[in-house]
Formats: C-alpha cells, structure tokens, sequence
C-alpha cells in the first residue's frame, strides 16, 4: 500500500456563476521515504494539488466534484475536522514558499515551532524547549538556540524558511509536501535548504511530495516526476526517464524552454554611450532627536561601469547586493557621487530639467508585470506616454502609428492597444512594458529583473525578444538579474556585485566558466551545476 | 520617533489648537461686553469702551492671545466669566462626569465589538454577518441628536423606565446609573458599528494572511486560528482607527452631553461658547484635546506591546 494514494482528484473554484476547473481528474502516488517532484508553470494546478491533500483549500469555494485521497489507506477526501487536524503538522506536514509571510509575525520562533508539539504530542513546557533546541540544531539553526524568543522579522529569509522546516519536522511526519520551498530564497541559500531537506530525508526516511517549476531542483532532488499542465497530469515516472526521454510534447517544451543561446557580437572598439567612474550611494543612517546622520548603508560602493552600443552588461547578485540601486543611479533616479556621463554629458553636473531631453535615450523596464503598468491606463495610452512628454507636436495619428509599431515590433497585435493591463497575462505585460520602453527609440535600457516574474517558457520568449531588439536597434542594455541562467544567455560582460561593491568582473564566458573569487564560484556552483550535469547526461 | 519627540509633537498640537480655538472664538461677531450692554441698558457707548480696555478687549486679537498664552503656560487659564470662577474649577467636576460617560460607552462598545467584528469576519456573507452589517449602517446613518430624542421619547416618555436627564453626584449610586443609560446607550450605538466594521476588515486581512495557511497545516483548530493566530494580528490595525476615531467622540460629546443635559464638558463647551465665555471655552476644548492626545500617545505604547516590529524608535 502506498503511503499516499492520489486517485481522480479534481478541484472546482466556484466565484458566483463561474466555476474554474483548476484540477481535473490527477491521480499520482508516493510511497515510503520516496521524494515525487510536481512540476508545472504557474497555474498548472501543482500547489492546489497539494493543499488538496490536507484539505486546506479554501472550501466551501474551493469543491472537490470527485477522486479521492488515501493517506495509509484511510480517506481523508470526506474525513471529519478531528481526524484532518491529528494528521495536519503530525503525519503530514507542509512547508511553504514565502518565508517572509508565512510565520505569525507576533509569535517567537519558539512558540510557533513547540505550538506543534503542544497540538499533538500534549508536550510539557520544558520538554517542549528541550525538543525545539534539539529542531533547530537539526535544521542548521544552533545559533538561534539561544535566541528562542526571536521574532520572524529578526531572521533572514533562509533563516526563516528552516524554522518553517524545524515546525514540519516536529512530530516526525511521513510525508512532507514542500510547496515551491527554495522559490523566494537567494541561490546560494537555496543550495542549502535543499541539501538539508536531502540530508533530514535520509535521516527521517520521511516521504517528500515536493512542487516546484524548476526543474534543475527536480533533477536534484527527486526520484519520481509529474508534471502538470493546465490543472492535469500529463505524463509520470522515473525523473531520469522523464529528462532523458520525456513522452509528452509539453514536458518536452518544458525541458527545452531553458534561456540559451549567447548575446550578438558588438564593436568592442565604439565609444562606450554611459560611463560612470567610482559611481557611489550611501544613504544616510539618522539617529537620535536631531536626526544626525551617524553612519551611511553603502549601497553602491565605487562601482565603475561602461557601456558600448550594442553591448550586454550583466550584473548579477543576492538580495540585498545593490543591484537594482546601481541601474537608478546610473540613470540619475537616485542621487549618487562619482561621474556618471551619458553620450559625453556628465549628469552629475546637469539639474533635472536639463537632464530630461536625455530621458528619451535611456529607459527602464522593471520586474513586476504587474505592479509597473498602471491598471487605470490603457496598453495604448501606457505606451504613448513617452511620446506625450519627449514630442509634444506629434499628431494622434502619429503617436499611434508610433505606438502600433512598437507593440508589433514586442511581438503584440496591434488592437491590444485598446485594453487593460489585467486582460494580459504576465509575459504579454512585460512585452508591454518593453514596448513602452521601446517606443522612444531608447540607446540605452536598464532591465531590472525583467523575466524574474515569469514561467521558464516565457523567460526564453522574453529573452529572444530582448536579443532581437538589441541587435535591430544597436540598443545597450544593463540587464539586472539573480537569475544567472538568464544573464548568460543575455551578457557580453557580468559584474557580480555583493554588499554594493563588485566581487568580480569580466567577459561572461570567463566569469561563469571560469570564476576567479570564492564568491562567485558559489554562486556559479549553486546556480548553474544542474546545467552543468544536464549536458552531461 | 522617540517618546521625546512624541512629547514635543503632542504639544506643539496642543499650541496649535489653542491658537485656532483662541482665534475662531475671537473672530466670532459680538464679545462679552456686548452681552453686558444688552443686559444693561443704561450703559454708554463710553462705559463700553472703558471696559473694554479693563478686559484688554481692545487690543488686537493677536496680542490677545499672546498675553492668554503667557498666562496659561504659567497654569493660569483664567476666569470663567459666566460661572464667576477659575475655569479649572468649573471644569474638574465636569472632566470626572465626562470621562465616567465616555469610559463607560467605550468599554461597552469594545466589548460588543470584539465578539461582533470577529464573528462577521469568520462566516463573511453568512446570515450573522449580514445582521450585524445592517445593524452597523443603521448605527452610523443615525446622528446622534436624532437617537438620543428618539430614546428619550421612548424610554423616558412613553415607558418612564429611565430618567431623560443625567444627574450624577445626585441620589444613590442605581439611580445614577440609570441616568446613564441613555446617552451612553446613545454613544454606543453611534461608534459601535464604526468599531464593529473595522475590525470585521482587519480580521479578515488577518485571516487571509499566508501564516493562518501555516497554522492550519499545523493542525490547529478553527477557534485557536482565529483567537490565537489571527486576532493578534487584526488587532494593531484596528486599534489605530479606533484612536482617530476617538476626535470623533469629542463631537459626540456636544451633542450627546446637550441633549440629555448631562454635566460634561461638551455641554459646558456649549455655554461656554453661546455666553461667549472665552477662557473656559478655550480650556474646555484643550483639555478635550489632551483627551485625544493622551489616548494616541497611549496608543503608540500599545503598539509596542502588542506587535513585536514596533519599537519606540519607530522603526517597523
């Protein structure tokens, strides 16, 4: 008997007169101590699947018109609110992907992490303590043992993501479902959850069902693979089988969606367009009555940059390292020291109305599709904007045609002009957003994380499009990302930034193939050896 | 901020709503002198003005003010004209009646609040929570003078079960209480559906928070999600309308106090105003402001209490 028997599942989300079917007849298994991997893009239906199990699905809108779903046999499809709750936290427990938000913000690590002991095991106060020390050590957290009065906004997001673990282990479940666990989390410390999820497996012998829509961690971590699509599963089995000889035409999209390729040769001998020299942010630290400024967070640190029509940097980076303020100083959103020249103006020198004529020439695309475009405007009116400020004299006809241009150039029909941003899905929204940049005949385009936000497939159509772009229009571009996958595809040059100052900086190839620092070993390592391994295999 | 900063902020807002008082008051057409002519006709355009000057109401407003501000920062606020007496005396007795009523109605109206707000939140759309969502439209569409009449009529009038008019400091301590009832019935009423929607709102952010997900993973019970996990958090938000709801309930006090003619200092506020009583309006409405900013200040503290982001450096 398997340890979890998935059988026809499916999931209805009634909203007044619509019903979506978010999950249609998936049956799947996992046995004892055994890890499957569910795979899919966003709104394939995995992380419904998997509430589904618990039933923590938001009923009575959430409906299951049919399946069931046997944990050691017993029917948990129809169980009574007492039996869910003693096999919640207990013999099933869930970890989720937003470290940030899913620990009680007004509990200490301690009392979240002994509330499971508390539910199920009756634990004395004492014996609790002692059995939260003994959790933390074991998922890598000594330091905090003596810190159990410690608050989720006292801790990093990994560091908050293992006392989600250590609150999963508690009790010893047989099966673990970790949804999309390693998602909001830095590479390197992704690298980490992930060995001691392997590590307290193998410990545990715990069963894992683990969704994710990445697939190097499925090829890391799993022994059996579904993947799903569009609220089905469309093809299971053994995950080497499935890399090596994936059956169904999705799956094969799936593993061949991966950004690749390499950026267009330029002319490394032209004048660079936008040069800064020991570029620097510092933003005060005010303490006290008299707000006095004591001390300064270095978010840029000296940083020299510059780039050729028609060149790629990359810059890449953790949370935290200074990226995203770097691409607002050298475009003069933030104030900064250092020299900043754009086509041989020193910025620093010119007042912000002088600088704006320059505006035209240098654009941002952002990584948020959905936050970035205003839901009040229409894609046509978002596009035009640009247009509106830099040539007051165009005629509508003109600004259209302009803008039609523009949306077709992004790979868009030129009637989705007349709609809302949130008639589009989030990679037509950043083809939007791209073609508001676009439409100015920009030299220069900083894209801050700009496929961060998106499907594995998307990110690949994306960056093509990007690729072309560049080379038809001779664009510069400072591709912001911590997705190093995504820089290669897309850099000539990369500059690894940690705590606003570069690590390490050179040609793409070299840097990736061949890091010099320490650091940047780690972060190739955790990053790209699941692409390393693919070519292998 | 820091508490010092909190304190110079508090009094500065104190300054700058004597200065407003002080000056709508003076800008309001006729002054006392005005009011004594008309008591008494057989005062010359001479007397006027000769006493006038005895009053330094001849002087500019501005230098006014300037010379009360001096007095008052030496705790001096004055003579009651109309009660012939310091304005502190005339307002400490009437400062206990006032906070005796607003105490008692906001204790109340917390009370029913909290069970209300959290059971609407819990089944939203469900029949309790369409009730107590009529219930709380009604509350708000009612001004307070119309309900307090019609309270009157019904209760005092028609039934005679409750006196319409407050006589605290009177009679034995059932008899004072049963004076109470109607305004603070009237009070609750009003702010009760404006407490009840608010923390119907946050309880079910608080619900729909990614953490409750973890709690219920966990294996905890529905009652345990919603006291222990979620109506922490529902809290800090709440609390924070509930104290700028309170500059409301200074407005309530006028009416309220008024209509029942209940010896508080809106109604004081009142007189004070239409005898055009300058000293105890001004400090009336000071200390009622110091009423609000005290409760916000002990607000501040509460979130320090309550939510472990928030320190007094007010950082979050």
């Amino acid at each position: 008997m398997a340890l979890l028997d998935v059988k026809n599942l499916s999931v209805d989300f009634v909203n007044g007169p619509f019903t979506t079917h978010a999950v249609k007849d998936v049956s799947f298994s996992i046995e004892k101590g055994e890890t499957l991997a569910v795979v899919g893009e966003s709104g394939s239906g995995k992380s419904v699947t998997a509430l589904s199990v618990l039933q923590l699905l938001p009923y009575p809108a959430a409906k299951h018109p049919g399946g069931s779903i046997k944990f050691r046999g017993e029917e948990l499809m129809k169980a009574t609110d007492v039996v869910l709750r003693s096999i919640r936290g207990n013999k099933i427990s869930m970890i989720f992907q937003e470290p940030m938000t899913s620990l009680n913000p007004l509990h200490t690590i301690e009392k979240q992490i002994s509330e499971a002991l508390f539910l199920h095991k009756h634990m004395n106060p004492s014996a609790a303590r002692q059995r939260v020390i003994e959790l933390l050590e074991l998922v890598g957290l000594s330091k905090l043992t003596s810190r159990l009065g410690a608050y989720p906004h006292e801790l990093s997001g990994g560091q908050r993501q293992r006392v989600m673990i250590a609150m999963a282990l508690a009790n010893e479940p047989d099966l673990l479902i970790a949804d999309e666990p390693t998602t909001a989390v830095d590479v390197t410390v992704q690298a980490q959850l992930l060995k001691l999820l392997r590590d307290l497996q193998k410990k545990l012998g715990m069963a894992i069902m683990l969704i994710t829509h990445d697939l190097s961690i499925v090829k890391k971590m799993a022994n059996r693979v579904a993947v799903m699509y569009k609220g089905e599963v469309v093809e299971t089995g053994e995950t080497q089988k499935i890399f090596s000889h994936p059956e169904h035409e999705y799956t094969k999209m799936l593993l061949s969606a991966q950004p690749r390729g390499n950026p267009q040769p330029y002319d490394d001998k032209a004048t660079p367009i936008l040069k800064a020299d020991q570029l620097k942010v510092w933003f005060p630290v005010k303490t006290g009555i008299f707000r006095r400024t004591t001390d300064y967070v270095k978010a840029v640190d000296g940083i020299d940059v510059a780039i050729r029509p028609g060149q790629t940097i990359g810059v890449v980076g953790e949370s935290g390292s200074g990226k995203t303020t770097l691409g607002l100083a050298l475009l003069r959103l933030l104030q900064s020291q250092g020299l900043v020249s754009f086509e041989g103006h020193d910025l620093g020198k010119m007042t912000e109305k002088q600088i704006r004529p320059l505006r035209r020439d240098m654009q941002i695309v952002f990584q948020d599709p959905y936050g970035s475009l205003s839901p009040r405007l229409s894609v046509e009116q978002i596009v035009e904007e640009g247009l509106l400020v830099h040539f007051p004299n165009m005629t509508k006809a003109e600004r259209t045609a302009k803008v039609i241009a523009a949306l077709q150039e992004t790979g868009l029909d030129a009637e989705t002009r007349h709609r809302y941003p949130h008639e589009f899905s989030g990679g037509q929204r950043q083809r939007i957003a791209i073609a508001r940049a676009m439409v100015l005949n920009p030299k220069f385009v900083i894209l801050d994380e700009p496929t961060s936000a998106l499907d594995m497939s998307v990110q690949a159509q994306i960056v093509e499009l990007l690729r072309r772009l560049q080379q038809t229009h001779n664009l510069a571009y400072m591709f912001i990302s911590h997705d190093l996958r995504v820089v290669r595809a897309m850099s000539h040059q990369v500059i690894v930034m940690r705590n606003g100052r570069v690590v390490e900086t050179g040609e793409a190839r070299q840097v990736f193939e061949n890091p010099r620092e320490d650091y940047t070993k780690t972060l190739v390592a955790a990053a790209l050896n699941m692409d390393v391994a693919d070519t292998g295999t | 901020m820091n508490i010092l900063g909190r304190t110079v902020q508090a009094l500065l807002t104190l300054l700058a709503v004597s200065f407003l008082v002080y000056i709508l008051i003076g800008l309001m057409p006729g002054d006392p002198v005005d009011l004594m002519a008309a008591g008494n006709p057989h005062m010359t355009p001479a007397d006027l003005a000769r006493l006038r000057a005895e009053y330094g109401l001849d002087q500019p407003l501005l230098a006014r003010y300037g010379r009360w501000l001096i007095a008052a920062l030496h705790g001096d606020l004055g003579y009651s004209r109309s009660y012939n007496l310091p304005v502190f005396e005339v307002i400490g007795p009437r400062a206990a009646h006032t906070v005796v009523l607003f105490g008692t109605a906001l204790l109340i109206t917390v009370a029913l609040a909290l069970p209300m707000g959290v059971y609407a939140a819990r089944f939203p759309g469900g029949i309790a929570d369409r009730m107590i969502n009529f219930f709380c439209l009604a509350g708000v569409s009612l001004p307070h003078f119309w309900l307090g009449l019609l309270l009157i009529c019904l209760f005092a009038v028609t039934l005679g079960w409750l006196p319409a008019a407050t006589t605290l400091s009177e009679g034995s301590l059932w008899a004072q209480a049963k004076s109470l009832a109607l305004p603070v019935i009237t009070l609750v009423v009003a702010e009760l559906a404006v407490y009840v929607r608010h923390l119907r709102a946050a309880m079910l952010e608080a619900l729909r928070a990614d953490h409750i997900r973890t709690a219920r993973a966990k294996g905890c019970s529905e009652s345990r999600i919603v006291w222990r996990h979620a109506f922490q958090n529902a809290l800090t938000p709440a609390l924070t309308v509930f104290m700028l709801d309170l500059g409301t309930i200074i407005g309530g006090a006028v009416t309220v106090e008024t209509i029942f003619g209940f010896p508080g200092m809106g109604k004081l506020l009142f007189d004070a105003v239409n005898g055009n009583d300058y000293n105890l309006a001004v400090a009336d409405l000071l200390i009622l402001t110091c009423f609000v900013v005290v409760a916000n200040f002990a607000a501040d503290g509460l979130y320090v209490v309550l939510d472990p982001r928030v320190s007094l450096a007010g950082k979050k």
